[in-house]
């Protein structure tokens, strides 16, 4: 391995420039290292969308007459169209899976606690940003699965009294089914708000306690070397999922042009808002079931303010280490018996 | 602050003992529409006749359960009302008679009804002028003894039709083999490549490339072949097969493109992957303290 490193360190010259520059965060082996290269993937995750999504924009029409059509042109026709919304449909989804990642593992290490308190804010609103992108985005290619699953959300705020109705409405643009005015907000939204809050909220993430993270440190290993592994391996599993699942996010309605008037045998959210839409079908009043999950929502981004523990190590606090176990498990039981 | 914990932990705990236990009250919550009907209720009772009851697994293990092909759609009848389950007023039309099996299934394949039966005016299934030639129709109306559509097929525990369906077990029962072994040879090749077709298109369908316009060009070419096959006339079968094949090659030709695109696709994405690996690597080499 030396021989090749020398091998490229001759012909490229980037060896000592990286190093100086990008390898001065390091931090210590015993910190599970690979629990810090999440933050990168997400970040670099967060780019390809964008670039993506741009070109995505170029032959996308956000009608409901032609936006069916136009996502059969992007992967049929356009050049390489395939692969760009391939890209980002899997992409989409390794972002929801890395950024929940990555929120565990800082659950985990007690990464919250202070004074980090903003960045676990920050991300959890990140979080949430980068759900609303994914749930904003599903209605664009106007699909049997992208309408119905999106009619059955915006029908949810229903249940709250007074402003239930209203927001709905708002979501949808009239006060009927979705329409093509709920297409045309869900594509602002989408290209629009969302994506400058979550580049907001990445400054705020990452740019305001860099103080705090960039601190260098003597020996132990370069955060970046590891970075670069866990970069590729996303590249790795998005191009394997392209290369030989493409269809893992795309099920058969996903290919079916919507239809107001033939309702799908099986309606189901994508797979990381199961677990919510389990919990909203297993307890009995729909008011309830939302109202639980909005103070879950809410304990969850102010956590670090509810736990004041000064102790870190989670193995040493065994009714919180029961608290992770007990939501993990209950997260992924809905969410299989939301799939099954 | 433990209390928090503990509410939360409690919250979890019940979440996931209501996720694995849990049942609507009805117990039709998840089902799918076809569960969704009253036939059943009494059906699938254990008070009901065994000969009534047992139709109800031979149902779930049809192709007509696979796609949503529900009691009330062969038999009538109001599937949402168990007063009005059997109420003729209601459409329910019961058991048919055995010449009556025909225009039964008929009602629904109305192409194979045509070729089963192809008119005449000596039995009850006029279709046109002509007398009906069909060898199978003719002896059903004529005798009371001929095949019907479950002969072969089956009744409630129908499979998805096959050309394995002309075998010796089930032919020899009424005639011998000999002539049918030659009708299953004239269709062989032809019902090779539809299987072929079919298996291949699922292929790109899975890899995303678009099939939809030949589906259905195979889709109305096998029935219309099908239909071919149910007139039981084994000249007529040799005659027409070689235009069917002909429309099955040009399919062929169109599949085998969606394949190259669809190697492309792989083969263009598999290298990308490489080049990150490449990429990853040269930057985890480069970025180590060299010993």
């Amino acid at each position: 391995m030396s021989a090749l490193r020398k091998w490229l360190d001759i012909r490229t010259g980037l060896a000592e420039p990286v190093r100086t520059s990008a390898a001065g965060h390091r931090v210590p082996r015993d910190l599970v290292l690979a629990f810090y290269t999440l933050r990168m993937v997400a970040f670099v995750a967060i780019v390809v969308q964008i670039i993506t999504g741009i070109v995505l924009l170029f032959y996308y029409v956000p009608q409901h007459q032609y936006a069916f059509k136009s996502v059969q042109v992007i992967m049929d026709q356009v050049p390489y169209g395939w692969l760009f919304r391939l890209i980002h449909v899997v992409g989409s989804n390794l972002l929801v899976t890395v950024v929940l990642l990555h929120m565990t593992t800082a659950f985990f290490l007690g990464s919250y606690k202070k004074p980090h308190e903003f960045t676990w804010v920050a991300g959890a609103f990140l979080l949430l940003t980068v759900m609303a992108l994914c749930l904003s985005g599903y209605l664009l290619p106007w699909s049997q699965l992208s309408y119905w699953a999106i009619t059955v959300l915006t029908d949810v705020p229903t249940a709250f009294p007074v402003v239930g109705k209203f927001i709905t409405q708002a979501l949808r643009g009239v006060s009927g089914p979705v329409s093509d005015a709920t297409l045309r907000r869900f594509f602002a939204l989408h290209v629009g708000l969302l994506p400058l809050l979550l580049i907001l909220l990445l400054v705020l993430h990452d740019g305001v306690p860099a103080h705090l993270r960039y601190r260098r440190r003597r020996g132990g290993e370069p955060v970046i070397s590891t970075e670069a592994v866990a970069v590729a391996l996303y590249f790795i599993a998005m191009f394997s999922i392209i290369a030989f699942f493409p269809g893992l996010f795309l099920p058969h309605d996903a290919h079916v042009p919507a239809d107001p008037l033939k309702t799908p045998l099986h309606i189901r959210p994508e797979w990381y808002f199961r677990a919510p839409y389990e919990i909203l079908k297993l307890i009995p009043s729909k008011f309830l079931g939302i109202a639980v999950q909005l103070v879950l929502v809410a304990v969850f981004i102010c956590w670090p303010y509810l736990d004041r523990s000064r102790e870190r190590n989670i193995l040493k606090r065994p009714l919180m280490l029961a608290v992770f176990l007990a939501t993990i498990t209950a997260w992924i039981v809905l969410t299989i018996r939301g799939t099954y | 602050m433990r209390i928090c914990l503990a509410a939360i932990c409690l919250m979890g705990l019940l979440a996931l003992a209501v996720g694995c236990n849990h049942s609507s009250p009805n117990g039709l919550a998840g089902k799918p529409r076809v569960e969704r009907i009253d036939c059943l209720i009494c059906h699938a009772a254990k008070t009901m006749k065994p000969a009534y009851r047992k139709v109800v697994p031979e149902w779930r293990q049809s192709v007509h359960y696979k796609n949503g092909i529900a009691c009330n759609d062969c038999h009538g009848g109001d599937p949402n009302n168990i007063a009005l389950a059997m109420s003729p007023a209601h459409g329910f039309v019961g058991v048919p008679t055995y010449q009556g099996v025909m225009q039964f299934c008929g009602k629904c394949h109305i192409d194979i009804l045509k070729s089963c039966c192809m008119g005449g005016a000596r039995h009850s299934i006029n279709m046109g002028g002509a007398p009906c030639t069909n060898s199978h129709c003719v002896a059903l109306m004529t005798t009371g003894k001929g095949p019907n559509c479950v002969t072969c097929h089956g009744a409630h525990e129908v499979k998805k039709a096959n050309i394995n369906l002309i075998n010796p077990q089930l032919c020899g029962r009424c005639h011998s083999y000999a002539l049918a072994k030659t009708m299953k040879a004239a269709l062989w090749k032809t019902e090779k490549k539809i299987e072929a077709l079919q298996k291949n298109l699922k292929t790109l369908k899975a890899g995303l490339i678009p099939t939809s316009d030949a589906e259905q060009v195979l889709y109305r070419t096998k029935e219309s072949y099908r239909s071919l096959f149910h007139t039981v006339d084994v000249k007529m079968v040799q005659d027409k097969t070689a235009a069917y094949d002909r429309k099955l090659d040009a399919l062929q030709g169109q599949v085998q493109k969606g394949f190259q695109e669809l190697y492309f696709r792989r083969n263009f994405a598999l290298w990308l992957m490489l080049i990150f690996l490449g990429l990853g690597i040269a930057f985890f080499l480069l970025t180590r303290k060299p010993k």
